[in-house]
């Protein structure tokens, strides 16, 4: 299980943003988020989660943090 | 096991037409190609001419192998044509292969449509024809140009696949020093429309507009690491195998990304995991066969050596064995 603010933080790394960048007003780096980014941000996830993500093929369309949140916490893989 | 069978003898194709990332960058300003070499590993490709199809790469292959191992058309009693680029919906390419060759007229040859499992697939098939008498050997021919289906605009799909052909003997060995493992397979048509062509059927309109390759890059690759390491450890699992008994890993050459996280995922040691993808690229159902042979090229596959392979993809679909080479 991951908590809220680590999993900004894996958006932010895979995406190659500064910490910070997702919480901030301006959401114009949505726009880095291509099907490449989405697979870092899988990568990713499936690491800090032991495996548990690759499993789950909901995640394959889920391009906002808010569909990923809800998926993850769908799962039980979210705190909070 | 399977003792007594071999599948030493491969040989491969490729059209002489490659397409470096650099000319790819060059033609698509807008194109990060480094970006997505980074995860593909991938740095050319080869691409069919106009007029060149996966039976005319196939039709090549075959003569190189004959060529290169000496082997009579008339021996050959089976035929496995591998595509899902085929020169016609009807009739099977496995028949003009053969009148192309001018092989037996008596032979076993079948068309099979599958990707990027399609090696170890119809290795199972040639198995067991061979076993139960129906053929004293069987070639196994992997042909595709997945090119034809990919658009100019499609800056996932233009960087990863290459067309190519291989052809492979599945034979008895008298030695007895060669041997295929039993077989694990998977089967999941929930993913039959993340790696698509429609169009390519009955199904959805013939327009050549509609028959464009579609891959759900995200989707594919969760498929990969949930069932490709369940997959890895039925096959050890049933060959009374475990993972450090096997001296080389030819897995299916998808991408540089897939291969390095399904090895750390399972445990591989980064030398036994085979790849030559940099310079060959993703090419479906041969890619098996090719890296098995280069791999026995540079010495990192030897006589006795024991190689697991496993193929995984569009279906979605799986197969692997064990080889003693």
């Amino acid at each position: 299980m991951i908590t809220e603010e680590k999993l900004i933080r894996i958006i932010e790394s895979s995406l190659e943003l500064e910490e910070g960048t997702v919480e901030s007003e301006d959401k114009g780096w949505y726009s880095l988020w291509d099907s490449l980014a989405h697979l870092s941000i899988l990568v990713a996830l499936d690491k800090a989660l032991d495996g548990k993500c690759s499993s789950i093929s909901e995640l394959s369309t889920a391009t906002s943090i808010t569909a990923i949140k809800n998926i993850l916490k769908l799962n039980n893989l979210l705190e909070g | 096991m399977n003792t007594g069978l071999s599948i030493r003898k491969i040989s491969y194709h490729l059209p002489s037409k490659i397409e470096t990332n650099q000319q790819l960058e060059e033609h698509n300003k807008g194109w990060d190609v480094d970006k997505v070499a980074k995860k593909t590993g991938i740095l050319q490709r080869y691409i069919a001419a106009e007029d060149e199809t996966s039976l005319d790469l196939g039709y090549q292959a075959c003569n190189k192998l004959f060529q290169e191992f000496g082997i009579s058309i008339s021996e050959i009693s089976g035929l496995l044509f591998v595509s899902q680029s085929p020169d016609y919906a009807l009739p099977s390419s496995s028949c003009i292969l053969q009148e192309r060759l001018q092989l037996n007229q008596d032979i076993i040859a079948l068309d099979i449509n599958l990707g990027c499992s399609g090696f170890v697939n119809s290795l199972a098939v040639a198995t067991s024809l061979i076993n139960s008498n129906m053929a004293a050997n069987c070639l196994i021919v992997c042909a595709e140009t997945y090119s034809k289906f990919i658009d100019e605009e499609d800056r996932t799909n233009k960087l990863i696949f290459s067309d190519a052909a291989s052809a492979c003997l599945v034979e008895r060995d008298y030695n007895l020093m060669s041997t295929i493992g039993k077989f694990s397979f998977g089967c999941d048509g929930r993913g039959a429309n993340e790696l698509i062509v429609k169009g390519s059927g009955c199904r959805d309109s013939l327009s050549p507009f509609d028959q464009r390759l579609f891959m759900n890059g995200p989707a594919i690759l969760l498929f990969t690491l949930s069932q490709v390491p369940v997959l890895l450890s039925r096959t050890l699992k049933i060959n009374n195998l475990s993972l450090n008994d096997v001296d080389l890993f030819v897995f299916h050459q998808a991408s540089s990304l897939v291969l390095q996280l399904l090895a750390e995922k399972i445990g591989i040691e980064e030398s036994k995991m085979y790849s030559n993808l940099s310079m060959i690229g993703n090419t479906v159902s041969s890619s098996i066969p090719i890296a098995l042979k280069d791999a026995a090229l540079n010495g990192k596959l030897k006589h006795n050596d024991l190689v697991l392979i496993i193929g995984f993809g569009v279906g979605y679909s799986l197969g692997s064995t064990i080889i003693k080479w």
